[in-house]
C-alpha cells in the first residue's frame, strides 16, 4: 500500500507562518485513512524521520519570495538542487532545501517529495493569518488533496 | 595573518535574528590584553514574567513550555512544581516518576541535537553538520537515531515531540498506559548501543588545553542523577531548596546586555550545567555511564569546558538507561493528577535542563491569579562564565589569526549549549584592526 505523509510546517503564533498547520489540518480533515498528516515546528531531523519511508511526502509551508500574498507554487523536491548551508548553520530550524539535502546525504528522502509554498506577508508574533493567505488555505488544501487521491491510485 | 602585539583587535560577530532570539560576541584586545568581552543576548524570559501575571494559576506549563523550542520539557517541570508548591501540593512517586521518564526524552533529544548537529562539527573542522554528514553520513545518522528515541519518548509521554501537550498542575491530563511505554523499548536499546557508541566518538576528539574554576551549581538528589528533583549545592558548599534561591542568587543588570546576569551573593560567578552536574553527581550515575565516561578519558570531576560534549554523551547514555529503567518499573499513576487547589502564596520550584538549573517561582492570589512571576534560565546563569572563559581563552590564543580565534570562541559559547544558539551560528564577522 502507498504511504502518504502530508506535513504542515510553521508557527501558528507567527501569523502567516502558521499556514502550514493551517492547511494541514484542513487536509486531515478531508483525507481517508492511509495517509498521516503532521505539523512540524520544521526542526529537521524530525523530518526526515517522518518522510525517509514514505512512498510520497507532501510538505507544506510559508515561504517569503515576494509574490503577492496567498500565492501558493509547487515544487518537485527532485527539481530542487544544490542548497547549501549558510556556514555553521544551526540546526534547531532549518530552511526547507538545507533539510531536503541533509535528508539526500542521508539517504532518507521518500520515493517522491512535493513541496507547497504559500507566500505570506505577516511573520511577527500573533495568531490568525491575514486575509489572503487565509484564502488560500482551501484552494491550496484542494491541490494537496489532489495529489494525494493521485498518490494512492498509482 | 599574525598580530601586532601594539595593535588594537576587536573582533565583533553579530548575529541575525532567528526564532529562538539573537545574540552577539564583542571582543576588544589592546596588544596582549583583553579590554572588553561581551556576550549580548536576547532573553526571551523576560517578556514572558511580564505575561504571566494576571493569568491563572493552571497555565504556566502551557504558556511557559513556549520559551524554548529545546527544552520545554524543563520550562513544564519548574513551573508545575513551583505552582504545587505555592499551593502546599505534593505529588505522588507515579506521578514524579513520569515526570521524570518525561524529562529523560527531553535531554535525549537535547543533547544528542547538540551533539551531532552543532557541536562536533566544531571539532572535526566542519562548518555544518551537512558538510559532516557527506563525509560520514553513518555517524549523522546515529545521531538522528539517537535522537529520534528522545522524540518517541516525548511523544507517547508528553503528547507531542515538541511543546508537549500532556503535562499539568499536579500530574498529567492523560497517563500512558504500560503498553503503550512498551513500544519505546525497543527503540531506547537501539538507542542505547548509539549512546555508547557517541560516548566513545567524540572522547576521541581532540580537546583545546584549557580549564576554568567557576564555582559548579547543580542540584543534588538523595539516591538519582539530577533531573527533575534535588537540592542545589555547589562545590564551596551552597546547600539550599528551591525557596533559598533569592536569598543566594541575585540577577544583575549590566549595560552591554538585554539579559540580566545571574551570580552568587557570596561569591559572583558560577556556572551550571552539564559539567556542574557531573562533578558534583558523578556518584549518582550508573555503573555502565561511569564506566564509559571512564573509557572516553573522564575523572570524576571535569573544569574544561570544551570537554562538555564528552560529558553531554555520557548523560545521553545515562537518560536512555534511566528512561528503560523507568518503563520497567511504570505504574501509571491514577489518577493521573492530584487536584491543587489555589491558595495565596508563593512557590518556587527548579530542575536541571539539558543546559542548566532552570528556576521559576510564582506569587499566587488567593483564586490562583498569578500576581508575580520569576524565571531565571540556565543561560542568564551562566552568561559571567561564558564571558570569562572567553576573555582567559582570547588572552591565551593571541597568537591565532582573527579567522582561527574567532572560531574557537564560537566553539567556546557553544561550550555551554546557549539558547542562543541558533543565532550565535549565524555570525558575520567584522574584524577591526587600529595601529
Amino acid at each position: 500500500m502507498t504511504r502518504v505523509v502530508v506535513a504542515g510546517l510553521g508557527n501558528d503564533l507567527r501569523s502567516d507562518d502558521g499556514v502550514g498547520p493551517a492547511i494541514a489540518l484542513r487536509v486531515a480533515r478531508s483525507a481517508g485513512p492511509g495517509v498521516t498528516v503532521l505539523v512540524n515546528a520544521g526542526e529537521p531531523t524530525d523530518l526526515i524521520e517522518m518522510w525517509r519511508d514514505a512512498d510520497v511526502a507532501i510538505v507544506v509551508d510559508a515561504m517569503d519570495a515576494g509574490l503577492e500574498p496567498g500565492t501558493s507554487r509547487r515544487v518537485d523536491a527532485a527539481a530542487l538542487s544544490g542548497a547549501t548551508l549558510p556556514s555553521g548553520a544551526s540546526s534547531h530550524l532549518l530552511p526547507l532545501p538545507n533539510v531536503i539535502e541533509l535528508a539526500r546525504t542521508l539517504g532518507a528522502m521518500p520515493g517522491r517529495l512535493l513541496v507547497f509554498g504559500v507566500q505570506g506577508s505577516v511573520f511577527g508574533p500573533g495568531e490568525g493569518l491575514s486575509p489572503a493567505v487565509e484564502r488560500a488555505v482551501e484552494r491550496v488544501a484542494a491541490e494537496i488533496l489532489d495529489e494525494v487521491g493521485v498518490a494512492l491510485v498509482s | 595573518m599574525t598580530s601586532d602585539r601594539r595593535e588594537m583587535r576587536r573582533i565583533s560577530v553579530g548575529a541575525l535574528a532567528r526564532v529562538e532570539g539573537e545574540g552577539a560576541m564583542r571582543i576588544r584586545v589592546q596588544g596582549t590584553t583583553v579590554e572588553e568581552v561581551a556576550l549580548d543576548i536576547y532573553e526571551p524570559p523576560r517578556f514572558f514574567e511580564a505575561l504571566l501575571r494576571g493569568r491563572a494559576y493552571t497555565e504556566p506549563p502551557d504558556i511557559t513550555a513556549r520559551i524554548c523550542g529545546i527544552c520545554p520539557v524543563a520550562y513544564q517541570t519548574s513551573a508545575v512544581q513551583a505552582i504545587e508548591a505555592a499551593c502546599g501540593v505534593e505529588v505522588g512517586p507515579s506521578v514524579q516518576a513520569l515526570r521524570r521518564l518525561l524529562y529523560c526524552g527531553e535531554w535525549i533529544q537535547s543533547h544528542a541535537l547538540h551533539i551531532y548537529l552543532l557541536h562536533a562539527p566544531d571539532f572535526l573542522g566542519y562548518d555544518s553538520a551537512l558538510e559532516l554528514a557527506k563525509v560520514v553520513p553513518d555517524v549523522v545518522q546515529r545521531g538522528l537515531t539517537l535522537k529520534k528515541a528522545g522524540n518517541d519518548l516525548m511523544n507517547v509521554v508528553g503528547g507531542r515531540a515538541v511543546h508537549p501537550v500532556n503535562v499539568r498542575v499536579g500530574g498529567f491530563y492523560r497517563a500512558p498506559s504500560a503498553a503503550e511505554l512498551e513500544t519505546l523499548v525497543e527503540p531506547l536499546q537501539r538507542a542505547l548501543e548509539a549512546a555508547e557508541e557517541t560516548v566513545r566518538w567524540v572522547g576521541g576528539f581532540t580537546f583545546p588545553d584549557f580549564e576554568h574554576d567557576h564555582e559548579y551549581v547543580a542540584l543534588r538528589h538523595a539516591s538519582d542523577y539530577p533531573m527533575e528533583a534535588g537540592r542545589m549545592v555547589s562545590d564551596q558548599g551552597l546547600d539550599i531548596a528551591p525557596d533559598a534561591f533569592e536569598d543566594h542568587v541575585e540577577e544583575l543588570h549590566v549595560e552591554h546586555s538585554n539579559a540580566l546576569h545571574a551570580v552568587l551573593r557570596e561569591r559572583g560567578t558560577y556556572m551550571t550545567g552539564p559539567l556542574a552536574r557531573y562533578s558534583l553527581d558523578f556518584d549518582r550515575l550508573s555503573p555502565r555511564a561511569q564506566e564509559a565516561a571512564r573509557e572516553a578519558g573522564l575523572g570524576t570531576t571535569c573544569r574544561n569546558p570544551f570537554k562538555s560534549i564528552v560529558v553531554r554523551a555520557v548523560e545521553t547514555l545515562y537518560a536512555v538507561e534511566e528512561a528503560l529503567s523507568l518503563i520497567q518499573r511504570y505504574r501509571a499513576p491514577n489518577p493521573s493528577a492530584v487536584e491543587v487547589e489555589p491558595r495565596a502564596g508563593r512557590g518556587s520550584g527548579w530542575s536541571e535542563a539539558p543546559r542548566g538549573l532552570l528556576y521559576h517561582r510564582y506569587t499566587l492570589a488567593a483564586d490562583g491569579t498569578i500576581e508575580e512571576a520569576v524565571i531565571t534560565p540556565p543561560t542568564s546563569q551562566n552568561q559571567r562564565a561564558i564571558e570569562a572563559d572567553l576573555a582567559r581563552f582570547v588572552e591565551a590564543h593571541l597568537d591565532l589569526d582573527d579567522q582561527a580565534l574567532t572560531w574557537q570562541c564560537e566553539q567556546a559559547i557553544r561550550n555551554y549549549d546557549p539558547c542562543i544558539s541558533c543565532a550565535t551560528h549565524f555570525l558575520d564577522l567584522d574584524v577591526e584592526r587600529r595601529p
